[in-house]
């Protein structure tokens, strides 16, 4: 990373937040709805100063009615608006499974009509907010047809799916971590360019093994690999992004290559995503595999407060680094 | 304990790390004898250390040939502990059940024979690299790969359109001083003209006109202006409450909302409001382009579509389709101060509404004299299409409802 | 529209859903339908006299006792019968089925079975309808039932608060499949629920064109004139079972007997003739060409296509 402390940086946060503001100045069919959006900008600030620039109409301050502004917003995108639905936390979008499940994502099958949603989603663990405030909801939603989801990692990679996330004509659940909100800036100025849904990146090439891996995991997975690059051992980390649908190819090509694969999530681990991409890693790569497939994941248990239980529970560098060398040399 | 048992090929199983931070292990117990048969799986010996007493399963298939620590002793984290392999045979791939697929596939491929590879896996497994390895030291060659010419593409194709006709009106002569200008008609100037002198005689024109109060509407104009102004980017004009009362009209009086077919002999009543909107253009001209279905807009909406018209107007990008259709015009000469006017029925319509300058003016509210923002809303009908009563209840329908609806309502 | 072909309008569409409910009975009986069939026998006035009330580009959130609004709009009858029937031709193709037949081009919203979740999307409706400036309305439908739910009060709540152009209809029909009134609720109707949300309710007889056709007009007046949302809670009867596998024996007999003798249907058609609109011929010529356009539609879509397997993950997304 650069040095030059004339450029400005850009936090996941403020990327995020500055996609989300060009789109609706982009495109007028574009609003905002959630608890708190408004006057008070957001439980974590992403839109704060949206109500002063956008006014009321475009950004709504709900009651606290997460089914009941997800069926609103289903309703407006099918009369073609394309509303941005916040939930203050992942954990709450529990409240709108109903409209999410049996309305918005299987509208599209049963009608051909398009239902251009995108859901707002601050998950994930690490800040000792407990169990109803940390959860990783990829899992129940990935199993639904017709609901894309995205988990970005990077400043750029937020603002360019979430670009990606309106403009799409599908419902789109944007997984953003809150954990990354303020920890990680890029300089700027942010490219305002979508990132196209369905597609993975690799952020660190290697050839001894794959560390398959999304959001938060991406990090841990660059610090992991350059430790271990530090033994001689080569982690190639791939940063999927976009968990449906999956970047199947660049998967492929990343295993085929080194012949071994981890997955990383920070979700728990029985019918977690990485379930799912392992799963895929076998069927589309066994015969080039010289390993079993390890999933590293959180443990099943919900995430608890206090700060070495949650250590506990999720995803650490050690084990994150242990398993690599091991898959890499065993 | 016996000789070790002869093998040309066996597999070496070292001492596991059991943790982190663990560099020896002891042997405390060999839960097979030498000879014994050995399943993968299987529970092989007890291994004790520093912080854990583990069993330990066997990576290999095969026979125990030969344990070469015995029960109590330590050692190194990496030690060979046992041969494991298949007796008297010699040239059988090693620890068959170990060999993962690409190991398989790669050796198969290109012909390696894996009894002569030595594996370097912590356990002594044979790793893809080991192969790879082995194939590079037999020199094997990789086949040759063919490329594709590149795409070629087409030029674009070019088309052509024919100029339009005109035609020009009949004029009285001029007579023409030193002191006169003469200026060629420009081709909308002659349209204009022509347009407005077939109206007037076709269409018998009776003009009348109705005064409203319109204190309700500024006040609540000054309250959304600067809200409205940000979001629509327009400021909230008279003209959309008069486009928003107007229509409401029109649907309680459709044969203002019509045209006369008198080759037809009918009067069509238009069950939509194609609104037309006359604008200016500069003072070089007149045109009047028409906002659809504008009985379904509210305010806002009315707002929104008349900005998108003098936008359109600014940028001359009106097409004919956006010109055509209109069922009942609105002129809008107040903003430039006129006090009352007749305007000219946009033909086919049956009837123009001109909205004249609102100003602040004495006014009797009940037994009291009161200073309000009035406006002159004058209409020209055809009375072919109807009489003087209905263009009076119309005008007075306008009337009420500017004065009276609940304009808050619409701008929430 | 004149008062008297309004009038005959809404007695021709409510004769027609009769007539193509009526068949549809008939072609479940046959072994026609794929599974079971929802009716609205006795819903007739409301689905109408609501309908009626609007125009081709405000919205309908219609359930399943609301065929006539369908009918209202356009939706054909050979299309709700291809629904029943997993047809090719069916509004959605076969993906869905049954009762979930709306057609976006026609302004009405597909239902899913997870009542009254059509009730926020409604409301998504309206607010649409409001931030593009028009003057439009949406109208959503459930029953007693459903009014349980947590949706009911997320989207009346939400739409009081955000002043939407929608219109909320209540058809009490006495049952929830098979759980009475007196196990729903505990208060005296559902009209008076609007109060709590800041907005007005009314409850009118269910049985009576008319009087439901006036409600609606006065409650989408209300909402296109931007005063937000208005509660209709519209009384009848569910004449058939919740299903037709469903006998709905749990109706006791002396109530299902009193609401037989008020026929929202015949009550049209009678009060056409007290006010001259039309004679009893022609009243009865209405009902006859209803079953003769019921019949030549069922005749039409028996023998169209299923859809076959093409692609199916592939629709599963928008492009």
């Amino acid at each position: 990373m650069p040095t030059d402390t004339a450029v400005t940086t850009v936090s996941y946060l403020e990327a995020i937040a500055e996609a989300l503001g060009s789109e609706m100045e982009a495109d007028p069919d574009v609003f905002l709805i959630g608890e708190d959006v408004g006057q008070f900008g957001g439980a974590f600030k992403v839109t704060k100063g949206f109500l002063d620039r956008f006014g009321p109409r475009r950004v709504v301050d709900s009651p606290i009615a997460e089914s009941g502004f997800t069926g609103l917003a289903c309703g407006a995108a099918l009369m073609g608006l394309r509303p941005v639905v916040e939930f203050q936390f992942a954990d709450f979008i529990s409240c709108a499974f109903d409209q999410i499940i049996n309305n918005c994502s299987r509208h599209h099958y049963r009608t051909g009509n398009p239902i251009p949603v995108t859901f707002r989603a601050p998950f994930g663990a690490r800040l000792r907010a407990g169990p109803t405030h940390s959860q990783s909801v990829e899992a129940y939603f990935a199993h639904v047809p017709g609901l894309k989801i995205v988990a970005p990692a990077t400043p750029q990679d937020a603002a360019g799916l979430m670009i990606s996330a309106i403009r799409d004509n599908n419902p789109v659940l944007y997984l953003e971590s809150k954990y990354l909100y303020r920890r990680i800036e890029v300089p700027g100025p942010l490219s305002l360019d979508p990132v196209p849904i369905g597609s993975a990146n690799v952020v660190r090439e290697g050839r001894r093994v794959s560390l398959l891996t999304y959001s938060v995991g991406v990090h841990q997975g660059l610090e992991a690999a350059e430790q271990l690059a530090g033994e001689g051992i080569s982690v190639e980390v791939v940063d999927l992004r976009t968990l449906v649908p999956l970047d199947v190819a660049t998967i492929a090509a990343s295993v085929n290559k080194t012949s071994r694969a981890v997955v990383l999530h920070e979700d728990a681990r029985r019918l977690g995503y990485g379930a799912e991409i392992a799963a895929t890693v076998q069927e589309e790569c066994f015969w080039r595999l010289d390993g079993p497939v390890v999933r590293i994941a959180g443990k099943n248990t919900p995430i608890p407060t206090s700060p070495l239980l949650e250590d506990a529970a999720v995803p650490q560098l050690p084990e994150i680094i242990s398993t690599l060398r091991r898959v890499a040399t065993t | 304990m016996s000789r070790p048992l002869q093998s040309a090929m066996a597999d070496v199983f070292k001492m596991p790390k059991l943790g982190e931070s663990v560099t020896t292990g002891t042997v405390t117990r060999w839960l097979k004898a030498a000879g014994d048969t050995v399943d993968f799986d299987e529970p092989l010996l007890e291994v004790a250390t520093d912080k854990v007493d583990s069993e330990i399963p066997s990576p290999y298939s095969g026979v125990l040939l030969e344990i070469m620590v015995p029960e109590g002793e330590t050692v190194e984290v990496g030690a060979a502990l046992a041969r494991i392999g298949v007796p008297g045979e010699s040239g059988g791939p090693a620890a068959r059940a170990l060999l993962s697929p690409i190991v398989r596939q790669l050796a198969a491929r290109h012909g390696i024979d894996l009894a002569t590879v030595q594996g370097s896996g912590v356990t002594g497994r044979i790793m893809r690299e080991d192969v790879e390895a082995a194939i590079a030291r037999a020199s094997v060659t990789p086949s040759a790969t063919s490329s594709a010419p590149p795409a070629t593409s087409s030029a674009p194709s070019a088309t052509s359109s024919a100029p339009p006709a005109t035609s020009a009106p009949s004029a009285p002569a001029v007579r023409l001083g030193p002191r006169d200008e003469a200026q060629p008609l420009s081709r909308m100037r002659l349209a204009i003209g022509e347009r407005m002198v077939e109206s007037l005689r076709i269409a018998p024109h009776v003009w009348t006109s109705v005064e409203v109060d319109m204190q309700a509407i500024e006040e609540v104009r000054r309250r959304h202006k600067e809200q409205f102004r940000r979001e629509e980017r327009t400021s909230l004009t008279y003209l959309a409450f008069i486009a928003r009362a107007a229509c409401d009209a029109l649907r309680a009086f459709p044969v203002v909302n019509s045209s006369i077919d008198m080759q037809a002999r009918t009067r069509v009543l238009h069950h939509y409001v194609n609104l037309g909107i006359a604008v200016d253009l500069s003072e070089q001209g007149l045109v009047v382009p028409v906002i659809r279905d504008a009985d379904g807009l509210n305010v806002r909406g009315l707002a929104r579509a008349i900005l998108a018209l003098g936008e359109a107007a600014d940028a001359a990008t009106f097409t004919p389709d956006d010109l055509a259709g209109s069922t009942f015009t609105i002129t809008n000469p107040g903003p430039f101060g006129g006090y009352a006017s007749a305007p000219i029925i946009n033909q086919p319509n049956s009837a123009i509404l001109s909205a004249n300058m609102v100003s602040r003016r004495p006014t009797a509210v009940g037994d009291a004299v009161a200073v309000h923002y009035m406006t002159i809303l004058g209409f020209s009908y055809d009375h072919r299409a109807f009489d003087g009563v209905t263009a009076s209840r119309f005008l007075a329908f306008l009337r009420d409802t500017l004065q009276d609806r609940d304009w808050e309502a619409e701008l929430g | 529209m004149a008062e008297r072909d309004l009038a005959v309008r809404m007695f021709e569409v409510m004769a027609l859903m009769r007539a193509v409910e009526d068949r549809m009975v008939t072609m479940y009986r046959q072994g026609e339908l794929l599974g079971s069939l929802y009716t609205g026998h006795w819903h007739e006035a409301i689905a109408v006299g609501t309908a009626a009330a609007l125009r081709p580009t405000d919205v309908l959130a219609p359930l399943h006792r609301d065929l006539g609004a369908h009918l209202w709009r356009g939706l054909e009858p050979w299309q709700v019968m291809a629904s029943f029937m997993g047809k090719a031709a069916s509004p959605t193709g076969g993906r869905d089925g049954t009762l979930h037949y709306g057609r976006l081009d026609l302004n009405i919203i597909n239902p899913v079975s997870h009542i009254p979740n059509n009730y926020p999307v409604a409301t998504g409706a309206a607010f649409a309808l409001k931030y593009r400036g028009t003057d439009g309305v949406a109208m959503a439908y459930c029953g007693d039932g459903a009014t349980s739910r947590g949706d009911f009060h997320e989207a009346l709540n939400l739409a009081a608060v955000q002043r939407l152009p929608c219109v909320f209809i209540v058809e009490n029909n006495q049952y929830a499949y098979s759980t009475p009134l007196t196990l729903t609720t505990a208060a005296a109707d559902f009209a008076s629920k609007a109060v709590a949300y800041g907005m007005p309710g009314v409850q009118v007889d269910g049985i009576d064109v008319f009087a439901v056709h006036e409600a609606a007009d006065n409650a989408v007046a209300r909402a296109r004139a931007g005063h937000g949302p208005s509660l209709i809670e519209a009384v009848t009867m569910r004449m058939h079972g919740h299903a037709e596998h469903d006998p709905a024996d749990y109706v006791p007999s002396e109530l299902a007997e009193t609401w037989a003798k008020r026929d929202p249907v015949e009550e049209c058609g009678a009060r056409l003739v007290e006010l001259g609109f039309l004679d009893e011929d022609g009243v009865a010529a209405v009902q006859a060409q209803a079953r003769k356009t019921a019949l030549e539609h069922r005749n039409k879509v028996l023998d169209m296509p299923m859809p076959e397997p093409d692609d199916e993950e592939g629709r599963v997304y928008a492009d």
